[in-house]
């Protein structure tokens, strides 16, 4: 045990004085978080203070017309800037085009005959949207269904407006029937202990992923470390002292889990006290601070498995790291780290728990998103574990085989 | 005392070493020679536990490498050509961590750092860190972690490799007292035939996995090398003739020995034949060169590692 309290502190001070490792462990990740955070914010927020900036068009120029560009910019979704008088649609679609504008929306001629007769089924739509093609799809959903409620709203109050006196004549009121088609939906959020319900954050959502995410780049100071040794030949000269293969491998093992438990305190100290210094949205640990550190534990034992296989399995330390990173690109990217799994296609979401940070980040959401408790990433914390030990032990094999 | 038998090694189709039979004298400094892939690092490798031999059998100073590895790896130790040691770490943590590595701790373990920095002349280095110093230093550092444990038998692969001609000489020199004041056996391996030449008391050259040749130093250049007088002389001439370090004499012709062939003595031996009336009759330096046997041995045709 003293030998491998000693490989510990050696490998920690070397670490500590390699100013590089420190940036790639310590400084990159946490970066990585703060400006993840806030600069996705929008990403997977309905509730964002980020108002969507519209360019209206009003070719109709009609009190219908009017009415529906002042009921959006009422809208919190949308901040509604109305072309001077002349534009035209060439030049709405150059203002989107060049970027200036995400989308133009146009009210051309005979709008105002379209939203007063709810029966009308034109032959060509008085209104169309510009959508600049950058437009992530569910945004452009969003702003398109939004426009059309309120169209449909406005549309269904006219011809209410139209028939109040037949509506009066059967017992009912104009404004309490608008009134009851318009009421929204409320959302409930579901969690583990049950606790009245709270918007999740957009940091909430996003951090826990990415802290998954950081914690598999502890490849490359594993391939770095492991290819210097072998190399420079300390390895060799520690085999050849009578120390056993394995006071080697725990103690370097140790040191990584510790280093993955630094990563991850400076990610969340990030993610709860500076992202929201800087206007981003404050995280929340849940309500089991034991059930965070064991997602993180089994998290990062996973990461350093993977690891410890991709760096005895390659050829140099160059390929290791470059294999390291895209590897962990594309698991990220399956396992619903890049991208929600939700938003992907049935046969993504059907691959998606093939991915190891998928696992790590679904337990991270137990924990810190659904205020889930330790019985709840049981399952996670075994899957982590045990494709851990399948690559630990793959590694070891490939270390008998190779000779290192 | 090292003693080899039957010892084979093979990598998937290539024979390492095909079986050799070899004995390494205790407290002598051998050296290891062997052009690139001749089967050296095989070699040294399974002499200090590091890789399994396929066959035969190793007894290192009584100790039986099947049943004893434990043993001889706390009586041996290797120097590795590379500088094996951690650049981020001082010298003196350098020292601290391999020493603890050995096991050792408390006041043994300060004891042991001190003897190898005081072999090694490493004190006014400790603290500085071991990637920031010269390459000399390094070496002598990567030694020094090599002598923690005081190893009754040591392995120096190429310990002079990248250091100037003074660091090396101040190697060559350190390796030699460990030697002779401590009785430790040394396995030396260099490219510098030179430096085997000047320090190994018996040489081992090695190809293709077998051995070439296992002999003293003496042996292999050859008793005769050296400078050689014939002289005229009247008998009396030459006895009570002045002892001059490396001289002998066999009726009128003088030799002496090639390391003893200074200027000083040459000059003492050319001023006592004036003062005596001798006359040299003829003169000749013979000089048989360890690389010209080296050559001979394995062939002068180039050998690239695949």
């Amino acid at each position: 045990m003293r030998k491998i309290v000693h490989i510990i502190k050696r490998e920690l001070i070397e670490i500590a004085r390699d100013y590089q490792s420190f940036i790639i462990l310590i400084i990159m990740p946490t970066a990585f978080i703060l400006v993840m955070s806030l600069s996705m914010q929008g990403l997977f927020q309905s509730h964002s203070t980020f108002k969507m900036r519209i360019l209206a068009i009003d070719l109709d120029r009609s009190v219908e017309s009017r009415a529906l560009i002042s009921s959006l910019h009422k809208a919190d979704a949308f901040s509604v800037t109305g072309a001077p008088f002349g534009t035209t649609e060439e030049a709405a679609s150059k203002a989107v085009l060049e970027g200036e504008y995400k989308f133009a929306l146009i009210l051309k001629q005979g709008y105002a005959a379209y939203a007063r007769d709810l029966t009308m089924i034109p032959r060509e739509m008085p209104v169309v949207l510009f959508v600049d093609p950058t437009m992530q799809v569910p945004t452009q959903l969003v702003i398109k269904h939004r426009i059309e409620m309120e169209m449909t709203r406005l549309r269904l109050d006219a011809f209410l407006a139209r028939n109040a006196e037949m509506l009066s004549y059967v017992g009912l009121d104009r404004h309490r029937l608008l009134a009851s088609v318009s009421l929204p939906l409320k959302a409930t959020y579901v969690y583990s202990d049950r606790r009245e319900a709270i918007m999740p954050n957009a940091a909430q959502q996003s951090v826990p992923a990415w802290i998954v995410f950081s914690m598999y780049y502890i490849v490359i100071p594993i391939a770095s470390i492991f290819f210097t040794e072998k190399n420079n030949g300390t390895f060799l000269r520690l085999r050849s002292i009578r120390l056993a293969a394995g006071q080697i491998i725990a103690g370097k093992l140790i040191t990584y889990y510790l280093i993955g438990l630094i990563q991850a305190a400076c990610m969340l100290a990030v993610g709860r006290y500076l992202v929201p210094l800087l206007g981003g949205d404050t995280i929340t640990f849940g309500i089991s601070p034991a059930g965070l550190f064991i997602i993180i534990t089994c998290v990062s034992i996973n990461a350093i498995a993977f690891g410890l296989l991709v760096s005895v399995s390659s050829k140099s330390m160059t390929m290791a790291i470059a294999f390291g990173i895209v590897t962990v690109m594309i698991l990220a990217a399956i396992g619903g780290i890049m991208v929600p799994t939700f938003v992907m296609p049935h046969f993504m979401q059907t691959i998606a728990p093939g991915s190891l940070p998928y696992w790590g980040m679904q337990g991270m959401l137990d924990i810190m998103l659904r205020n889930g408790t330790i019985a709840d990433i049981l399952p996670e914390c075994g899957i982590l574990l045990a494709t851990a030990l399948v690559m630990m032990a793959c590694a070891a094999l490939v270390i008998r085989k190779k000779k290192i | 005392m090292i003693r080899i038998e039957q010892l084979r090694k093979t990598y998937d189709d290539v024979v390492a070493l095909a079986g050799i039979d070899l004995s390494i004298r205790k407290g002598a400094i051998t050296g290891l020679l062997g052009p690139n892939g001749a089967g050296k690092t095989t070699l040294v490798s399974i002499l200090t536990g590091i890789l399994k031999k396929d066959s035969g059998r190793v007894l290192i100073n009584g100790f039986d490498l099947d049943r004893d590895l434990p043993a001889i790896k706390s009586i041996s130790s290797i120097v590795p050509q590379s500088l094996a040691l951690y650049p981020s770490l001082t010298i003196h943590e350098n020292l601290e961590f391999f020493g603890a590595m050995y096991g050792y701790r408390g006041a043994l373990l300060r004891e042991r750092i001190s003897f190898a920095v005081d072999v090694t002349s490493l004190g006014p280095f400790l603290t500085k860190r071991a990637g920031k110093a010269s390459g000399g230093i390094q070496r002598r550092l990567n030694l020094a972690i090599g002598l923690l444990n005081d190893p009754e038998i040591l392995y120096l692969d190429e310990p002079t490799v990248g250091v100037d001609a003074q660091s090396r000489a101040y190697i060559l020199e350190m390796i030699q007292r460990i030697n002779r004041d401590r009785g430790t056996t040394i396995i030396y391996t260099s490219h510098y035939i030179s430096e085997i030449e000047q320090i190994a008391e018996d040489v081992v050259i090695i190809d293709h996995g077998a051995i070439l040749l296992c002999d003293s130093m003496e042996n292999v250049i050859g008793g005769g090398s050296g400078l050689a007088l014939q002289v005229s002389a009247p008998p009396e001439a030459l006895e009570d003739f002045p002892a001059i370090p490396g001289l002998t004499r066999k009726g009128n012709c003088f030799h002496l020995k090639r390391n003893d062939l200074f200027y000083d003595n040459v000059i003492a031996i050319m001023t006592s034949f004036r003062d005596r009336g001798i006359e040299i009759e003829r003169m000749q330096i013979n000089m048989s060169l360890l690389e010209d046997v080296y050559l001979d041995l394995t062939q002068r045709e180039l050998r690239d590692e695949d």
